[in-house]
């Protein structure tokens, strides 16, 4: 994403962009990893960084492709090194001292959709369909967001009926790939992906975040689909076929599915 | 018993010989011993198949195989050079993410695209989805690795 980001800033191609290993030990500490925030905040410094170092190549007078122009522009000297350092967007008050404030500029939007079947017998679950609509502001590689929005309901779909995770002490039960049971290819529905864009001015090339959002509605839409299915208020995930019996059973006394 | 001994084994094409004791894993045997790191371990216990290799021509999961049961056997990675069709689907429908499933996917779809190749018909999607099944993704949601196994058996078809 960053090569990209990169690339159509610079004006060059995406194989031309390296990125230097990351390494903690030669870049100021950005505080903690939260909010989906890695494209549009550090996409964003990415984008200004490589505007500046394009108008400073541009400023000289050469002609050709960037990579070349790049090459004659550091031979004659030139400083090939930018800094950028995030700032918020005006209007966005935010004390990083105190950390009061309104942290977030943007907000991701979605809309999901899950059509599930349940077997009377055995209450167990399985989606059929899965529809996932996202306001991602631009999509800089469409097939990865994609990916990133697929991959994630996924495991909100395997949080909404699959994924059991209980503690005894403190310590998780399912610590291993056998008893925490992820969704195979069988377990999973045929999925679609629409995404909208509605620039978002502060990112890079409008784009916003999209990390933790495809995790958030899934579960919220099978449960929904499944009261919808049976009549019963599915008051918790994930909607196990013991928790579905049972609240089935309670809401029908004395009857048979 | 459980005294090193000379294994021989082809390992994609090239006669290796390796000295390992005799339930060492398959998966150790590559990665520590013949330094083929392409092959990951996902789970170690058989659930996961991020450890998928051929052995002679049949899908198993390498954290599963001690070397003794591998003695001249034909043994086929992720870093064979006959994956490429496979290989290049995953590039361009966008099938892998993180990659930790991705070695043991591809020889998988290779597993599938080698069986259905050759049949008369298109596989329906519940006969695609039962042939990855074995094999966990946390990343893509299956989809783009779905739509990589499509395009690599549309390719391998006459
Ligand atoms: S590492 Fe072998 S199946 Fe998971
Ligand atoms: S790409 Fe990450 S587990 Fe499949």
């Amino acid at each position: 994403m960053f090569l990209a980001i990169a690339a159509d800033a610079l004006g060059a191609e995406v194989a031309e962009v390296r990125v230097e290993e990351p390494d903690t030990s030669r870049v100021p500490d950005s505080g903690p990893t939260v909010a989906s925030r890695t494209c549009m905040i550090v996409g964003g410094c990415v984008e200004r960084a490589c505007r500046e170092l394009r108008a400073r190549v541009d400023a000289a007078p050469t002609a050709g492709a960037f990579r070349d122009r790049a090459r004659a522009f550091l031979a004659g000297g030139g400083d090939g090194a930018v800094e950028t350092v995030y700032s918020s967007p005006p209007g966005l008050r935010w004390d990083d001292e105190r950390y009061r404030g309104d942290a977030y500029p943007a907000y991701g939007w979605a809309a999901d959709v899950a059509e599930v079947e349940v077997d009377l017998d055995t209450f167990q679950v399985q989606v059929t369909r899965f529809l996932s609509t996202v306001d991602v502001g631009k999509a800089i590689q469409p097939a990865a967001v994609e990916g990133q929005i697929e991959g994630g309901s996924l495991q909100a779909l395997g949080f909404a009926h699959l994924e059991v995770v209980t503690t005894e002490q403190g310590r998780v039960l399912q610590d291993r790939m056998a008893t925490c049971i992820i969704p195979t290819t069988l377990d999973t529905p045929p999925m679609e992906v629409a995404l909208v864009e509605v620039p978002y001015p502060g990112g890079p090339s409008g784009a916003k975040g999209v990390g933790e959002l495809p995790m958030d509605g899934g579960a919220p839409a099978v449960a929904s689909a499944i009261e919808d299915a049976l009549g019963v208020h599915v008051e918790a995930v994930p909607a196990t076929p013991e928790l579905l019996a049972e609240l089935w059973l309670a809401a029908h006394p004395g009857e048979a599915p | 018993m459980s005294e090193p001994f000379e294994l021989e084994l082809t390992v994609n094409g090239t006669p290796r010989t390796v000295r390992v004791a005799p339930l060492r894993r398959l998966l150790d045997v590559l990665r520590e011993d013949l330094a083929l790191t392409g092959t990951k371990e996902g789970c170690g216990e058989g659930e996961c198949g991020a450890c998928s290799v051929f052995v002679d021509g049949e899908l198993v999961n390498s954290c599963l195989v001690a070397a003794c049961q591998v003695e001249g056997c034909d043994v086929r990675t992720v870093e064979a050079p006959d994956l490429g069709n496979v290989q290049a689907a995953f590039l361009e429908e966008g099938g892998a993410q993180c990659g930790i499933c991705t070695p043991g996917m591809v020889l998988a779809v290779q597993a599938f695209v080698d069986e259905w190749a050759a049949r008369g018909r298109e596989p329906d999607d519940v006969e695609l989805r039962a042939a990855l099944a074995g094999n966990l993704c946390r990343c893509t949601g299956y989809e783009k690795i779905l739509a990589s196994a499509r395009t690599a058996l549309r390719r391998a078809r006459p």
